[in-house]
Order: C-alpha cells, then structure tokens, then sequence
C-alpha cells in the first residue's frame, strides 16, 4: 500500500468522533403527526392559543404541499409519519444553578468540549445548551439582562416575550414558505431566541450548540434573532450529533431580523453525522435560513459545513432597506457519499444594496457538492451590486462539483458579476512544497486551509480553531 | 388541481390540431416511428409553465394560444435582402417551411458534396437520412423539439464526403410569410472524416405572425470541421424555436456563432456532445433585443471524453422592456480528464425595463479539469462614455462604439461579408 493509498484508508475508515448516545429518560410522542400531535406538542408546551392556531395553519399548508425535488441530490425520502416530534428530556425542576444538572448531561458537554462553567468564567460565551429540543442550560443570561438583551430559548421567549415573539415569528419565512418551513412551524419544539435592544452592542458572541439525542426523533429548531435599530450581535451555532443508523432529519428555521443600522453575524459550524464510510445512515439536514436588513443593515452569514449526509440549505438575505448589505461566506465539505446543494439568495429590494458571496466547495470520496445560489436585483433596486465567487476543489476522480447560480436582474443600474472555478489541488502546488520538505499530507492541509482562508476568517476566534480542526479532520490525506 | 390540467391538455390539443392532419414527407420506416414517438412524446409532456427549471423565464402563451396555419408554398417572395454582399455561396431557399428550387441554386454543386431537401430525398438519400434522423436526439428535448420531430415538413440533408474542403459557404435561407403561418424545418448535416464545411443558416419573416421551429441534427466526424453561423433577424412579430444536436468524433471542431438580431420571441437550444477525445466545440452568440422582444439561449455541452476544450461566449444588450435569458450548462463526465471548459456570459441592461437573467451551470464528476464560468450584468462604464464625448464624440455615438466593443468579440469569430451583414441587421 501506498502512501497515499494507507492516508486515504485511515481518514475514510475513520469512525464519527462525535459518535456516542447519552443515556436521559425522555418524554417521547407516539410517531406520526396530525392535528392531534401538534395540539400535544402546544399543550406540552403551554403555549398561548394564537400559537396553536398559527402551527395548525401551517401544518394544514404543509399537508397540501410536495416535497422538494429540485435540489442536485438523492436520497430515500423520510418518513414522516414515523418519527416522532417530540421528545424532551425529563428536567421539571427549575435550576438554580448549572451544577445541579443531570450529570449524565454534564458528561455530554465534556465529550463535546464544552465546559459549561469554564464557558462561563473564561470565554465570555453565553451558551445555550440544546439537547433535543429543550434547551436545559442557559448561561449568562443575567449578565446580558442588564443590557436589557434576550438570550433565552424559544420556549421561554413565547411565556415571557410573546409580544416580541408574535410580532416577528414567520415575518421572515413565512408558516408556508416551502415543505420543511412548513413543517417545522407546525412541530417546531424549541430553539434560540435573541433580541437586541436599541442600540446596544452585544459584548459576547452568543452560542448554542445543538444535538439531535433521541432514537427516531427529528428536531425541529426555531430561532429568531432580532436586532433592534443600531445594535450589534454576533450568533454562533454549532452542531453536533451521535452516531446512528437510521437516517435523521432536521428541518430547523432561523429567521433573522435586522433593522434600521443593525449588524447580525451569524455562524455556523455544522457537523451533523456524515454516514458512515459506505454511505449509510446520516443526517438529512433541510434548513431555512433567512435574514431581512431594514435601511442600512448587515446581515452577514458565515457557515463551515462538514456534516451531514444530504445537506440542503440555503441561508438568505432580503436586502429590503436602502443601503442594505448582505453578505453570504461558506466552506462546504462533503467526502464519502455525503451530497451537499447548497448555497445563498441575495434579494435586492432597497436602493444602493450591496451583496457579496463567497463560496468554496471541497468534494472529497465519492460525494457530490453543488452551489446553488439566487441573485435578483428587483427593479426598485437602483445602484445594487453584487459580487460572486464560487470555487470548487475536487479531491478524487469519482466525486462531483456543481455550480447552479441564477442571476436575475431588472435594474439597469446594477452590477452583477459571477465566477466559478473547479479545479484540483494543482500538482505544482504540492510538488513546491514536497520539495521544500513538506510532506504531502501537510501541504494538502496547507493548501486547502489557504483556499478556505477567506471564509475561515470570517468566524469569529471561538470557532475559527474548531472549524479548521473539522476541517483537517475532513480531508488530510484524501487526495486521489 | 385536476382542472388546471384539463385546461392544459385542452389547450395543447388545440395547439397541435392543425398541425396533426397534414402531408409529411416519408423517408424511410425509421423516420415514421420517429414521428409517431414524438406524437406520443406530445401528448404526455406538460405545456411550458414557470415551475419547469428550462422555461422558468420563458413564457411561451404567444405560442401555445394562437392557431397556427400550415404554411402554404409561396414562391413569390423577395429574399435578395437576406443573401449577404460580397460572400461567394450556395444559396438553397426555404419559404413557408418548403423547398423553393426557383429561388435556390442548381443542387449539384460540387463533388464531394451531397445536398437534398428533406421532402425529395429518396432511394439511397432517403434510406440514409432515414438512419440518422434523430439517432442523436438528446434526453433534454423539449415539448418544441418533440413538436419538431413529430411535424416537420422539410429541410436540408447535408452529406460532406470524407477527405473533402468545401470551397464555399451554404446558405440556408429561411423566409417564412403570411399570416399565423408555421413552418416545421429538420436539417441533417453530416461531415465524414477529415472534411471541412460552413454553413450560414438566415431567418427573417414577413407578413402577420410567424413561428418557425427549426431543428438540425449534426454529425462532426473524426478530425472533420464543423461551422455554422446562424443569422436570426425577424420582426416583432416572428416566433423562433430552434435547436441544433451536435455530435462530436475525436480530433474534430464544431464552431457556432448565433447572432440575433431581432426577433419577438427567440428561443435557441444547443445540445453539443462531445464523444471523443481532443475535440474543440466553441459556441458564440450576440443578441440584442429591443421592445418587448425575448432572446433565449440554453446550451448543453456534454463532456464524455478526455483532453477536450470548450469555448463559450454570450454577449448581450438588452433594450427597452425586452428580456434576455442564458442558461449554460457543461457537463464533464467522468472519463473527460483534462478538460478545458471556459463559459462566460456578459451582460448590458440599457433600460430600467429590461431584464437578464443568466444561469450559468457547471456538472463536473472529473477531477483533472480546468473549468470556469463567469456572468456579468451591469450598464455602461459611465467613465469610458465621458472619456469618448470629451473627445468630440457624441453621447450616441460612443455609445455605440462601446457597444459594437462590446459584442465585437463575438462578431469577430464571423468573416469579413458575414460580419458587415450582421453590422447591418443590429440595432445598436
């Protein structure tokens, strides 16, 4: 065997790190789903009757609605009158404190590096803690009160804030927007919710990292993140999630909401379960991401995907108010028989708009990654401009790279430019550095860290370590 | 939902009605399969609508609604306009849809070369194009392209012998008129190895409403050279499908340069594949509608085979309140290694009303490759105006000067007569 041949044994026969199951005593709804689950779900959650009434709504469109066949990808399609759309862990008691946690939790957290209480006293990270889909653990919540900033999970949100709440929720992807928007606001069982008020810069990157726990249970988060006039906030979400057989679905909504002068930099470290080696098992991730900028906002999207076996998403900006700015950075990683359609929609509403896009793909194994992306300058759209670079890198000669970009523009104000590039590793690359005593696997690690480098420093310093870890973990060695 | 599709096929029927009672020419019992496959294709492909990914832009109801009438010979038509000045050609003329051999050239033209309108081949002629119609017929064919092989009523079989340069161009002129007349045209072409042809393909209409469909089917053998430049300029009025399947040998060339210059309603559809190693296939285009025309170009190139290039370049300006649509899409299979696949597509909206919408694709399942894409959208360099006017230049002038720039590079893929006759046919 080669050198070659015994790097890409070892990192394709590498198991899921993250592969392991915490033993919490759940309270499971039967699978399936009809009027009557979602009455459960909004009764377990005692939640207000407007609420019920706005999940039935969309669980009525969603029972009207096909699924999606237009993404570049195949899979058996879920069923979803067999999973269950509920599931929370048995946690009545309030928590006085985060060292009263189930220990088993605790023990969760370590695995995955995330030391609640050295969160707390070192890095100035407020981590609200999804396992399933109840949030168990929230952090800083006090320190950021007195900024008058929410941080808090969905279900909170709603017997708290429900004001804020109902103003806001499906005001970005509408109860009917497409199939998994649909059922997601019909089952939806938590997830984060943030408000910024005026004016205020949020000091810490608000984080919360996500696991999919329960046998057969799909998650469905909701997050909502508003950003009052001029106020700043920096979101990270990572994702996580145990080995399993069976494939898993996620269909989670992030809706944000900029507003006059407001800033929101989202992140994503996505690392759902890929499948194993052969292509069996993984997670179906089906997610609807979008943010809309009132006069002078920014929404800017940063994402490092690694996992996931089919990945469909597709994290958007409206650029409604004038001067507006929309940003969209992605690395997607796909190795194996992983397949990947993702990408960005930039609509430009607003006058002197401006979008930027950067994409790089990496396909690895036998795996197929696609860039689908949307640019529409609207009519009222004078002076808008866009950039968009999507660049493909292929690591063997049986994966696939794919660029669907649509352009459409109404504005003769407008500039659009678009480029794409696939390529491979050019083999004078690694030569230059074989010969300054690099060894190969480093110089793979090299070059791919240097062509990801301009998303990868878009992540704030907390991830920008652990996605280039993922990273390397990934691809070192999967060269062909 | 049930009804929507009632009124579909309720309209579809209609459509096809006058189409489906008429005198086909009968080459062979291929060809008569063919047709009836095709009928049945008809019947169960759904009319173009928005949800369709190849008609998402495209509204085809100027189509779809009229009643069309089977276009009747006609002879007496002035088509010196379309010969282009100065070019020394074979001229073969094609009115409402059917061989005009008062209009054209004597068909013996030279050795080496075979030409026979589709409605006169028979004996060996007709066996042979009976071979090779629509032996090639991509899987992407749309319902127009269906309605091509079920409906045609003539065209040209193009036959270039093996070892053998054809002195000069063919010009295939096209002139359809009347009123709601429909003309159906199927051309084969095929150049044995190591030949070298051109061919100029003109369209222009007269009279009320038009539509033409035209679809020709091209065989570029082993180390053969292939060239077509396709002139499209018809009224406000003239509704065009058209569509060329291209299959490419090894070591061969296919060169196309589609230049519309007018037209209401243009669709174009290029299925180039590549099924050889070291080939060369480049596409040109430059489209410039105005009013409220449409200009659509699709294009496929299909990669299956190592050491291959592929060259393609859209250039468009884009006036008034018409509307420009570019899809390419290149394949590259996962035998194609080393393949060279560079697209572009670029863009100028002259009007608050216009609108481009570009899709450029890339499908890429080989690793070796160097493939790129770019699409621009954007007005006038504002300051290259100003720089031409602070020369003495007027406003309009300089921004026809930027604009011939612009397209230039396109226009000179063509030669010297070709290109002043295409000057002459662009708006700018």
């Amino acid at each position: 065997m080669s050198e070659e041949d015994k790097i890409i044994a070892e990192v394709t026969n590498k198991e899921y790190e993250y592969g392991f199951t915490t033993d919490i005593e759940s309270d499971t709804a039967p699978p399936g789903i009809n009027d009557d689950t979602i009455r459960f779900i909004s009764a377990k959650k005692n939640e207000p009757a407007w609420l019920l009434e706005w999940r039935l709504q969309a669980f009525h469109a969603w029972q009207e609605m096909a699924e999606p066949e237009w993404a570049h990808v195949k899979y058996d399609k879920p069923d979803f009158q067999g999973i269950s759309y509920y599931s929370a862990p048995k946690q009545k008691k309030e928590l006085a404190s985060l060292d009263e946690l189930d220990p088993e939790l605790r023990k969760t957290m370590d695995k995955l590096g995330i030391s609640i209480d050295e969160q707390k006293r070192l890095s100035g990270v407020a981590v609200d803690f999804v396992i399933d889909s109840v949030s168990v653990a929230t952090s800083f919540k006090e320190k950021l009160g007195e900024l008058g900033i929410i941080f808090c999970s969905m279900s909170d949100a709603i017997q708290e804030h429900p004001e804020l709440v109902r103003k806001y929720i499906g005001s970005v992807v509408p109860q009917k927007d497409n199939f998994y928007a649909a059922l997601n606001s019909a089952v939806f069982t938590d997830g984060s919710f943030c408000y910024i008020p005026k004016g205020v810069r949020c000091p810490m990157e608000l984080s919360t990292y996500f696991r999919i726990n329960e046998k057969g249970t799909g998650q469905f988060e909701r997050t909502l993140v508003i950003a009052d006039e001029g106020s700043y906030v920096s979101y990270l979400e990572g994702c996580t999630a145990p080995q399993r057989d069976e494939n898993q679905l996620h269909a989670a909504v992030v809706e944000l909401v900029a507003l006059d002068r407001a800033e929101i930099k989202y992140s994503t470290v996505q690392n759902w379960y890929p499948g194993d080696s052969k292509g069996k098992g993984g997670v179906f991730n089906f997610v609807t991401k979008r943010g809309i900028c009132e006069n002078h906002a920014k929404i800017s999207w940063t994402q490092v995907e690694t996992g996931s076996a089919v990945t469909w998403k597709y994290p958007s900006c409206i650029l409604k108010g004038d001067h507006s700015i929309g940003e969209f950075y992605s690395v997607a990683v796909t190795n194996n028989y992983q397949q990947a359609d993702t990408g960005t929609k930039m609509i430009h509403i607003g006058r002197n708009t401006k979008s930027t896009i950067i994409s790089k793909g990496i396909s690895a194994g036998q795996s197929q990654n696609s860039y689908r992306g949307l640019v529409q300058i609207n009519k009222t759209a004078t002076n808008a401009r866009n950039f968009s670079q999507c660049d493909s890198l292929l690591m063997t000669d049986r994966c696939g790279a794919h660029t669907f970009p649509y352009i459409e523009v109404n504005n003769s104000t407008a500039k659009v430019e678009h480029e794409a590039t696939t390529s491979k590793i050019g083999e004078d690359q690694i030569f230059y550095c074989l010969q300054r005593g690099i060894r190969e696997e480093k110089a793979i690690a090299l070059i791919v860290n240097g062509y990801a480098k301009e998303v990868l420093n878009k992540l704030p310093m907390e991830f920008a370590v652990e996605a280039q870890k993922l990273l390397a973990i990934s691809l070192e060695g999967s060269v062909g | 939902m049930e009804k929507i599709i009632d009124i579909q096929s309720d309209k579809k029927e209609k459509f096809l009605a006058p189409f489906d009672n008429q005198q086909f020419p009968v080459l062979g019992a291929m060809s008569t399969l063919r047709r009836s496959e095709a009928r049945a294709a008809l019947d169960s492909i759904p009319l173009p609508h928005s949800r369709q990914e190849t008609w998402k832009y495209t509204r085809t109801g100027k189509l779809i609604n009229a009643v069309w009438n089977i276009s009747h010979k006609a002879n007496e038509v002035a088509i010196d306009d379309m010969k282009i000045s100065g070019l020394d050609c074979y001229h073969l003329v094609f009115v409402n849809g059917h061989y005009s051999p008062t209009l054209s050239d004597n068909l013996t033209l030279e050795t080496g070369l075979e030409v026979c309108p589709m409605s006169q081949c028979d004996g060996d002629k007709a066996a042979f194009a009976d071979r090779l119609i629509q032996k090639n017929e991509n899987s992407n064919a749309h319902l127009f392209n269906h309605f091509n092989s079920a409906y045609w009523t003539d065209g040209l079989l193009i036959k270039v012998d093996a070892n053998t340069e054809i002195g000069k161009p063919i010009h295939i002129i096209h002139k359809t008129v009347g009123t709601n007349s429909a003309s159906v045209f199927r051309h084969v072409l095929v150049a044995e190895k190591s030949s070298k042809v051109k061919v100029i393909q003109s369209f222009s209409n007269g009279g009320g409403s038009t539509y033409n469909n035209v679809l020709t089917e091209a065989w570029v053998a082993e180390n053969a050279q292939v060239t077509i430049d396709k002139i499209q300029a018809e009224n406000a009025e003239g509704i065009t499908i058209a569509r060329e399947d291209v299959r490419q040998e090894s070591n061969s060339t296919f060169h196309i340069n589609t230049i519309t210059a007018s037209g209401g309603f243009v669709r174009n559809d290029l299925a180039i594949v590549v099924d050889g190693e070291n080939c060369m296939t480049n596409l040109y285009a430059a489209y410039a509608p105005q009013g409220k025309e449409l200009v659509d170009n699709h294009t496929v190139v299909d990669h299956k085979k190592a050491h291959c290039e592929s060259n393609e370049a859209y250039k468009g300006i884009v006036y008034d309140q018409a509307t420009g649509v570019f899809n390419g899409k290149v394949f590259v299979r996962q035998d194609a290694q080393k393949t060279n696949a560079f697209q572009q597509n670029a863009n100028i909206l002259m009007s608050d009303s216009a609108t481009m919408n570009s899709k450029p694709e890339l499908e890429i399942y080989a690793d070796d490759v160097k493939c790129s894409h770019g699409s621009t959208t954007g007005q006038f360099d504002e300051e290259a105006v100003f720089y031409l006017k602070a020369r003495g230049i007027s406003d309009k002038n300089a921004r026809q000067m930027l604009v011939q720039a612009f397209v230039g590079d396109v226009l000179d893929e063509l030669d010297d007569e070709v290109r002043a006759h295409v000057g002459s046919l662009l708006r700018f």
